[in-house]
């Protein structure tokens, strides 16, 4: 109980300094990772998953699981001696054992004629009369194209954010707001790089979504230190961002454990797909709870003490603290 | 709101009918294409309209259903095929360009063929003097303004390897000389045939060029061809026999298509293609999908897990936290559930992998519109208020907080929905319409039950919610600084005198110990304060 009261009695403004280091080392740590990973461009510091790369994926799986070694040589005869090959205790979220191989792109002939090899070597398993089998095919430029237009996507939401920030709150508000954003969108993806993880279009999907559902907490916090101030219009700015935080605290922490019950349970029950979302969703939104309160009203109390009268606040606080 | 969850009980029951499900869940095949016109061009926009037009009488004819066209982009279309068996079969139909054409055999039209290679083809057509871009153009996309690559396939019934022949455009007839074609069987082989009729100004012009090559045939004294060409293979050519006067006036009816060793089936899809008419693009597969229906299943019964897990955890939660008022709140999410999956069938929405997971995720934000608004309830009758009326202003300022918070949501999901491909839009449709449905159950309907049990004496008890009686007397004790600094600002706002000081630890206790006697004042003036301010 002691560690409940303490949280909400922290002084969290006149740490600033702490939550801008903890983050900054994050995300450099990240950022390190991708150039590191990527050897020397931050772009190819991603594990890209095949929706990025040329090339066509075969998930299936066998009535009776052949080794290894088998399935590579029926594909190597079938004129793909340079296939990756890859064993998968679940295929494509079901619960088969089975395969995952990677050639170059494949015409539908080609697909055609080595699912065909595949069956007559080791038959397909077809529980419940349908086979297990996908098959995903991608050309150079889809890639691209879904990073391109994510990134555009990227780029207008955080204008549209600026403005409506601006709009309902400050701009300065609005300051707080982005950096918060641009925060927990450097640390998936510096998560993502540090991990190793795969990043699929289900990735891509999850952080552009984090970057609306992000700033759900700090929209509640935001709106009570603009409730706050007219009436603490005497106080330090950043002792009433503090009062505003431990006032939506609770709320704080329990708009977040909820949406992770659900998370959690994509995280654990779902499929592969779903797995993918549900981590970025699950760093993503533990991301958008931290930075709320350690990055997005810092930054507005940095800009805001800038003020003069606030300036005046600050330091008269200092002097009567001393 | 009873006639809402009827309505969209109506368009659930029963789900495995009336829930249109996505080729990732119920198996099936899709493909992103690339268009680009014959040249190697991004295509117009009404070139894409007319693609797409032409794609779904195609896909159409294939029989399958619930198929999803779409464009992606400015040059990518993207066809969905959920259920489908052959995948392979579709693919070969639905892409082909068909492009039909006619050319006369004749050395003015056919600069160059047969020889035995592309290569040598390129090379001949470079010799007559042909430009290196044309000789490029044409190697890279087999078709240029002034001439058109065609590969005759190999043979195996007579033995006859591939051949390859440069035709210069325009061809005699093209694909649009068609009014109908047909599967059916050669006279001759009685092997699989397409039957073609051509419109009236088709046949016009057929006639024509058969009649010419009779009577070309009869001045040199051998027999003279025709060639059809689909999509740069050479399908049938052909021979005019001139010494049969019963072809002295041309050929009328219409012609046909034997193209080696077709299988009945694909007799029948070629007719279709040619029906549909020709693509004014060629499309290349950029991105192919193939989910069979075993896996999509999977997949569902997996997301409905999660879904239902998730969802009981909320409930319990929320009942736990805020007792009574959690009651309510997980009403609203069952209501919420029904009224998002019976908006789903009623649009319909196509339920994917990605919109489940948008689902499953908006589960959460309708219960934290209530977590807002309940905090907002517990902080006011901490304060003091009556329970009623901590009810009213709990609704009115948490709806501001919500309001914004789920505005925001809603402007990135909608320029994902704007910008993003296939699978991130189908997840940002999932959130928006989450999001405004949980406007209506999570603020409305709550809000509603609140003010009918309002006039229940059991409601003004304070423990209802989760608040204990001691937190409302002693809050100063439990919440330390918290409760101080209320009190604080009660008194700033209304006097403005005091002096404050940002307290460390040890200043906390002082404001807050002696503000327990003042309290009932400071709590007094700040309800009239807020009274005001509602009126």
């Amino acid at each position: 109980m002691d560690f409940f009261r303490r949280i909400y009695s922290f002084d969290y403004m006149g740490h600033k300094k702490w939550w801008f280091t903890i983050s900054a080392i994050i995300i450099i740590a990240g950022l390190a990772s991708l150039f590191v990973k990527g050897g020397g461009n931050p772009v190819k510091g991603l594990n890209y998953g095949l929706e990025f790369k040329e090339g066509t994926r075969i998930s299936i799986a066998f009535e009776k699981q052949p080794s290894l070694a088998e399935v590579r040589q029926t594909v190597s005869d079938a004129g793909y001696a340079d296939a990756q090959l890859q064993e998968t205790p679940n295929v494509a979220g079901s619960n088969q054992r089975g395969f995952q191989i990677q050639t170059v792109t494949l015409s539908t002939t080609e697909q055609g004629e080595l699912k065909q090899a595949l069956d007559d070597a080791f038959t397909i398993a077809k529980p419940g009369g349908s086979e297990v089998y996908t098959l995903e095919t991608v050309g150079a430029t889809f890639g691209r194209q879904v990073v391109s237009s994510s990134l555009k996507a990227v780029v207008i939401a955080l204008l549209l954010i600026l403005v409506y920030v601006t709009f309902r709150f400050q701009w300065k508000f609005a300051i707080g707001a982005i950096g918060a954003e641009i925060h927990d969108l450097l640390i998936v993806i510096g998560i993502y790089s540090l991990t190793g993880r795969e990043v699929t279009t289900a990735t891509i999907a999850a952080v552009l979504t984090i970057l609306g559902y992000s700033l759900y907490d700090t929209v509640i916090v935001f709106d009570r230190i603009r409730e706050n101030q007219p009436k603490l219009s005497r106080l330090p700015y950043g002792y009433m961002v503090n009062v505003s935080i431990w006032e939506t605290l609770t709320r704080s922490i329990n708009t977040t454990m909820i949406v992770l019950l659900p998370v959690l349970c994509l995280l654990f029950f779902g499929g592969a797909t779903l797995k993918d979302f549900a981590f970025a969703l699950l760093v993503g939104i533990l991301s958008g709870a931290y930075s709320s309160i350690f990055v997005a009203s810092p930054i507005l109390t940095v800009l805001k003490e800038r003020e003069p009268q606030n300036r005046k606040l600050k330091l008269a606080a200092r002097a009567d603290g001393s | 709101m009873a006639v809402l969850v009827a309505v969209s009980l109506y368009f659930i029951i029963p789900p495995s009918v009336k829930t249109r499900l996505g080729l990732d869940l119920q198996g099936g095949l899709e493909v992103v294409y690339r268009a680009k016109t014959a040249d190697g061009k991004p295509p117009s926009a009404a070139e894409l309209d007319q693609t797409i037009a032409i794609l779904d009488r195609r896909v159409n004819g294939l029989g399958t259903t619930e198929s999803a066209i779409q464009k992606q982009g400015t040059d990518q279309i993207s066809v969905a095929l959920p259920g489908i068996k052959d995948a392979q079969q579709a693919l070969d139909t639905i892409g082909k360009t068909a492009q039909l054409e006619f050319y006369k055999d004749d050395p003015q039209s056919r600069p160059v063929g047969p020889v035995a290679t592309k290569d040598e083809a390129l090379k001949q057509l470079k010799r007559q003097g042909a430009s290196q871009e044309e000789i490029d153009l044409l190697a890279a996309e087999g078709n240029t303004d002034k001439y058109a690559l065609v590969v005759q396939p190999a043979d195996p019934a007579t033995s006859q390897p591939e051949q390859w022949y440069v035709f210069k455009r325009p061809p005699a007839l093209n694909g649009d000389a068609i009014s109908g074609a047909r599967a059916g069987f050669s006279g001759q082989t009685n092997k699989p045939n397409v039957l073609i009729d051509f419109t009236p100004e088709g046949s016009k012009t057929f006639q024509e060029v058969t009649r010419e090559l009779y009577r070309t045939g009869l001045l040199k004294n051998s027999p003279q061809t025709f060639a059809i060409v689909l999509d740069n293979v050479m399908s049938s050519d052909p021979m005019i026999d001139y010494t049969d006067p019963g072809l002295r006036d041309g050929i009328s009816g219409g012609a046909e298509i034997s193209g080696g060793n077709m299988t009945i089936k694909e007799s029948k899809d070629l007719a279709l293609v040619l029906r549909t008419g020709a693509l004014p693009v060629t499309l290349e597969p950029t991105y192919q999908q193939q989910v069979s229906a075993t896996l999509g299943k999977d997949s569902l019964r997996q997301g409905l897990i999660a879904g239902l897990v998730g969802l009981g955890l909320v409930l319990i939660y929320m009942l736990a936290y805020y007792r009574f008022l959690g009651m309510v709140a997980d009403l609203a999410l069952i209501v919420y559930g029904i009224l998002l999956w019976g908006l789903f069938s009623a649009i319909p929405v196509t339920l994917t992998l990605p919109g489940i997971a948008g689902m499953i995720l908006t589960i959460g934000v309708a219960a934290d519109a209530n977590v807002v608004i309940f905090e907002r309830i517990k902080e006011e009758v901490r304060h003091g208020k009556t329970v009623r009326s901590a009810v009213n202003s709990g609704y009115a300022r948490g709806f501001k907080t919500i309001l914004d918070a789920n505005i925001l949501t809603m402007l990135t999901a909608a320029v994902i929905f704007v910008f993003a491909t296939s699978s991130p839009k189908g997840f940002a449709l999932t959130l928006i319409l989450g999001v405004l449905v949980s406007m209506l159950t999570a603020v409305l309907f709550t809000r509603a039950m609140l003010g009918v049990l309002a006039g229940f004496a059991f409601f003004s008890k304070p423990a209802f919610m989760g608040v204990r009686t001691s937190q409302i007397e002693v809050a100063a004790v439990a919440e330390g600084r918290t409760a101080a600094s209320r009190r604080r600002r009660a008194a700033t706002a209304d006097d403005g005198q005091g002096v404050l000081v940002p307290a460390t630890d040890g200043a906390a206790t002082a404001p807050a110990a002696s503000s327990r006697g003042a309290s009932p004042a400071g709590r007094r003036t700040s309800t009239t304060r807020k009274k005001k301010k509602r009126r």
